[in-house]
């Protein structure tokens, strides 16, 4: 009897946080659905009377969410892809081969790690700018695979060492070169950290702000948390389709998170302890 | 194999591309900040080596630099004795065996993965004094008095800020927690039990004595990400009213790309630089004790 009373005293204020935790995002969703006045006159946790997915279409046209939301994915893919095979490659040289500087490159690796991205944020424009970067994409993709490459190298680096060689050493005996045992052989068993490592550079590029504000200088390379700072400063007056383009570029972390949520868990637990 | 992997060609192979990026846009920008951080500069006329000027004015003649410091202190406090002891409650919550867990665990930690951005675009809107939902929510508790124009007044302002980065950040500690203590062998709990310990004391005795070492992490990450606060004051306030919300990355970011100040900007920022690795150094040496063992 008292435990169960215990126990629904414990599910109220757990729900009661996850009401606090959840209701701004729920305003958000069906203020994506409303107009001004509705937003203004009618109740706030109302669904919306008609559910407008004008604002959707007008968000994603006009507002050019679509172009921003292509940006953002090209950006994060193609930096996703270079940082795992970097990194892997990094990692598998620094723990199977053999060679003096390893060390020095590991503590080289560590500043990556340790100082934060402002302390690079000056010199990087004037390198991007002389480099003739600044109207480009790769503004953004190189500086963004430097900042996440050490912490890839470093969780591949951890996941290799405890790895045992055995199967590596069956490739070399059957005629396999490194380079063929490294992509036939290791890539694949290093699929697990490899997840780890894409999640954690999915979220960070993904939700970029800094870098972005400050290299993209043309309005067609937008990527979304940018564009949507300018579409908000613009439209400072019609809320709902501006919450239309904050789900819009929500939806895809929503996603990632509702099937990949365990895995997600683990890679920030993983990161959150490397630093 | 043992040759194989020991060929300069291959070693520079697998070496080469990761680490040329990671130098030309990484490490050699670190060193350059420093080295600008002595020079006063616009960006296109050439440098003037200035000494240690960058930092006198920074030190004494920049009144809006204490202020960003006062500003990164409160962040800091917030995140180390707000947050966290939040995140302790939500973690042992989550971690009590009861039907739904998970699902309160997801919940609570869906913010984090949201970016900063977004969240903070969000609670402009919420904060709105026309159509934001916190004034009409007053409005229908009766508080009306209470609503106002929350991040556009300089008495409210930093607090608005700080709630929205707990909100958004609590979840993130509370998962770091939440692995501790599914680490915490249940042995402890048992024996404990036979002593008389359930309950709180069995949290006091038992689980903050064994998740010293998470604790401190969460700490020192709580003090890092405080100290480099940016996106939420830039999207929300842009640091105003009256400097109230400024922050050092913040100032770095307006004085290098606003006023072209890239002497100045660059100082800030090995200022910033200098006060983390310091400050998580000082924190792993004071909150390191002896590994206590059962």
């Amino acid at each position: 009897m008292l435990k169960s009373t215990k126990n629904t005293g414990l599910y109220l204020l757990m729900g009661l946080i996850a009401v606090l935790q959840l209701f701004p995002l729920y305003w958000l969703v069906v203020s994506a659905f409303k107009d001004n006045s509705e937003i203004i006159g009618g109740v706030v946790w109302a669904l919306p009377t008609e559910w407008r997915f004008s604002n959707f279409s007008e968000a994603w046209v006009s507002a050019k969410v679509n172009q921003y939301f292509f940006n953002s994915v090209s950006v994060t893919l193609i930096t996703l892809l270079c940082v795992l095979l970097f990194a892997s490659m990094m990692a598998y040289a620094l723990t199977r081969m053999r060679f003096k500087y390893n060390g020095l490159i590991l503590f080289i690796l560590l500043m990556g790690v340790m100082v934060p991205i402002h302390a690079t944020l000056i010199p990087l424009f004037m390198i991007l700018k002389n480099l003739g970067l600044l109207s480009s994409r790769l503004s953004i993709i190189l500086p963004y695979i430097a900042v996440n490459l050490p912490i890839g190298v470093y969780m591949l680096s951890a996941f290799l060492r405890s790895m045992p060689k055995e199967l590596e050493e069956a490739a070399f005996i059957d005629g396999c070169g490194v380079v063929k045992s490294f992509f036939k052989v290791v890539l694949p068993l290093l699929k697990p950290p490899l997840a780890s490592v894409a999640i954690f550079v999915f979220l960070a590029v993904w939700n970029e702000l800094l870098m972005a504000a400050t290299f993209i200088q043309k309005e067609s390379l937008r990527t979304l948390p940018l564009g949507l700072m300018n579409f908000s400063g613009q439209y400072s007056i019609s809320w709902g389709p501006l919450a239309a383009a904050m789900v819009i570029s929500t939806l895809p972390i929503l996603l990632a998170y509702v099937l990949f949520s365990d895995q997600m868990e683990k890679s920030f637990t993983a990161g959150a302890i490397l630093k | 194999m043992e040759r194989a992997l020991s060929d300069k060609k291959l070693i520079a192979l697998f070496l080469v591309p990761g680490l040329t990026i990671f130098l030309i846009f990484y490490f050699v920008p670190i060193l350059m900040t420093a080295y600008y951080s002595f020079q006063e500069w616009d960006g296109i006329n050439p440098m003037a080596f200035v000494g240690l000027d960058n930092y006198t004015k920074m030190f004494t003649a920049d009144k809006s630099f204490w202020k960003a410091v006062w500003n990164s202190v409160a962040f800091l406090l917030t995140g180390v004795f707000v947050q966290l002891p939040l995140s302790f409650g939500l973690a042992l919550l989550v971690s009590r065996k009861m039907k739904g867990r998970k699902w309160f665990r997801n919940i609570y930690f869906f913010p984090v993965v949201m970016s900063t951005t977004m969240v903070s675009l969000l609670w402009v809107k919420i904060y709105d004094p026309n159509i934001g939902m916190l004034n009409t929510l007053l409005e229908a508790a009766h508080l009306g008095s209470w609503a106002q124009a929350w991040l556009g007044d300089t008495k409210t302002a930093l607090l608005s800020v700080l709630i929205v980065t707990t909100w958004h950040y609590v979840g993130y500690n509370m998962l770091i927690l939440f692995a501790g203590i599914q680490g915490i062998s249940e042995q402890y709990y048992e024996a404990a039990k036979l002593d008389g310990a359930v309950g709180w004391k069995a949290v006091r005795y038992i689980t903050l004595p064994l998740l010293s070492d998470v604790l401190r992490i969460c700490v020192v990450l709580n003090v890092i990400y405080a100290l480099k606060t940016f996106e939420s004051v830039y999207v929300m306030t842009n640091g105003g009213p009256l400097h109230s919300t400024t922050m050092i990355a913040l100032k770095m970011f307006q004085e290098a790309f606003l006023k072209q100040n890239f002497g100045y900007g660059s100082a800030l920022a090995v200022f910033m630089v200098l006060e983390c690795l310091i400050i998580a150094w000082v924190l792993n040496k004071v909150l390191t004790r002896e590994k206590i063992e059962y």
